[in-house]
């Protein structure tokens, strides 16, 4: 199954580097990429002719023995095994293309973006973390994260990846048989990083999706009480934007203060999306929802298309840069 | 006669319910109070180790060093009023903003491992302070709505929920901060 295209979800283009990046693209991944663009096209036709026995196959049977064409249908078996063979060859060749660009073009692109940060394509936040966060705080029945990205900016130390939670639903129809239904708590981009201050308790700043109903907004909002208290800041375009529940009001107001929340709106702004928060464990978790699939190569277009190779290279620089937009090497409280 | 129980009933949980909610609301304002004060304390307990190794240093701050020294003890001798407090501690807070930026002329002292770590403590608890105070801004905002709007200032008045005023900033810190002035150039 063909995997979806680079994510252009955050659009920009790499700040002051395109240049150097195309430069980089084409002199120290040329050889690579110019091996892996071979090997696309070689996957590219054999899913071709996969999809071409299998058409044959549904007219040959669609034909049937009677008709103009009659006999032809006995090269069905033929275009049915043509299709289950080039199907799977298509496949595992697909999957090592694949495989390949995570294990020898990520890791430097990753390095281009910034050297000492770490790229591991099977690894991911894990659960135990996400779930920490508490921005998501329904049971998951099923986890997965892939395409982890560690390092140490400055003084903190930070991770993000790709993450899938879902949870499931059992249902048994008239007869008793059961069936399993998978629903998605959260898909997207994960991200954690030391925050600069200590504190105990936990809060978490939501997209504000009351701000519609005006002034039942509040009233609709404190009655949320599993999230612990709702507090009420002063910066109205943050409180348009955003919601905020806190154990402890004044660690809330501590954490959130003037500087940090404009940050935060100007980060709600780079995402153009869903952004949730949560400060927990003195350490700030950042979501962002995000249903296509981020750093994985298409087969359907060049790889060596410089505008995708960009994209990457920009949603890297996004979230990397987080640690610098939240401005959390400001190290200048009793937390080193 | 039932209906009419019924609705006295319903009429009187409703009052209870609002009479908690004013309770609820006056004890967040006086938590917030009460932070404050822990906080306060707190940077009362750091001075006197400020002003021990900055008085090692900075010879020519002694001015401020005294001011400092002296605004303390009047804030814990007590027996003052809140407003009297309020303005003591914007004092102080103005005096120990100098005596830190003073260390910027004096390499020696800004190398001192000790210095810095005041000057650590003292930022997160100006940060703290802060917090705190804004956290008492908006319990008070929220009383004080409370005993305005309908229905529930209908209890307010006879049960003795009275207005609150916020904290201000004096007019002296409303301005942009002089940092020249401060550094004394």
């Amino acid at each position: 199954m063909p995997v979806p295209a680079f994510a252009p979800r955050f659009g920009s283009k790499p700040a002051g580097g395109a240049r150097d990046f195309d430069g980089f693209c084409r002199t120290a991944l040329g050889p690579q990429l110019a091996e892996l663009e071979r090997r696309r096209r070689v996957v590219l036709v054999f899913i071709v002719l996969a999809g071409g026995c299998a058409l044959a196959s549904a007219a040959f049977f669609a034909l049937a023995p009677s008709g103009p064409l009659h006999g032809i249908h006995r090269l069905l078996p033929l275009t049915l095994l043509g299709t289950v063979v080039l199907g799977v060859v298509g496949w595992w060749k697909q999957s090592g293309y694949r495989r390949d660009f995570k294990q020898e073009i990520m890791p430097e692109i990753v390095r281009f973006v910034s050297p000492g940060v770490v790229y591991s394509a099977d690894d991911g936040v894990r659960q135990s973390t996400f779930v920490a966060g508490a921005i998501f705080p329904r049971g998951i029945d099923r986890y997965s994260a892939e395409d982890r990205v560690a390092g140490q900016i400055g003084k903190t130390p930070f991770e993000f990846s790709e993450v899938h939670a879902e949870y499931k639903t059992e249902s048994s129809n008239d007869e008793g048989k059961r069936s399993t239904e998978w629903h998605t708590i959260f898909r997207g981009l994960y991200f954690v990083a030391d925050f600069n201050k200590d504190f105990r308790t936990h809060t978490v700043v939501l997209p504000d999706r009351l701000e519609r109903f005006g002034f039942l907004n509040r009233t609709l909002q404190k009655m949320n009480t599993s999230r612990g208290q709702l507090v009420s800041l002063e910066d109205p375009e943050f409180e348009r934007a955003f919601v905020v529940y806190g154990d402890d009001q004044v660690e809330a107001r501590y954490i959130l203060t003037p500087a940090l929340m404009q940050r935060m709106l100007a980060l709600r702004s780079k995402v153009k999306g869903p952004v949730f928060f949560a400060f927990s464990g003195s350490a700030v978790h950042v979501a962002i929802r995000s249903r296509q699939d981020h750093f994985e190569p298409t087969i359907w277009r060049s790889i060596r298309n410089p505008q995708r190779l960009a994209e990457c290279c920009a949603d890297l620089r996004l979230l990397i840069g987080m640690v610098e937009d939240l401005d959390l090497n400001t190290r200048i409280w009793t937390k080193v | 006669m039932m209906p009419y129980l019924g609705a006295i009933a319903a009429l009187a949980v409703l009052v209870l319910l609002l009479y908690n909610s004013l309770v609820a609301k006056r004890n967040a304002v006086e938590n917030a109070f009460a932070t404050i004060d822990v906080y306060l304390k707190k940077r009362y307990d750091l001075i006197p180790g400020l002003v021990a190794v900055v008085k090692g240093y900075a010879q020519h701050e002694s001015a401020t060093l005294a001011k400092v020294a002296e605004l303390r003890t009047r804030a814990l001798a007590g027996g003052l009023t809140s407003e009297v407090r309020v303005g003591l501690d914007n004092e102080l807070s103005a005096g120990l903003t100098r005596l830190l930026a003073t260390a910027e002329a004096y390499p020696e002292l800004k190398a001192n491992e000790h210095f810095g770590q005041l000057q650590r403590a003292l930022c997160e608890i100006e940060e703290q302070l802060a917090a705190a105070r804004r956290a008492f801004n908006a319990g008070v905002t929220e009383y004080n709505t409370a005993i305005e709007v309908f229905p529930t200032n209908l209890l307010a008045g006879p049960l003795g929920f009275l207005r609150r005023t916020w904290l201000a900033t004096p007019p002296a810190e409303q301005g942009p901060v002089n940092v020249g002035g401060l550094l004394g150039q």
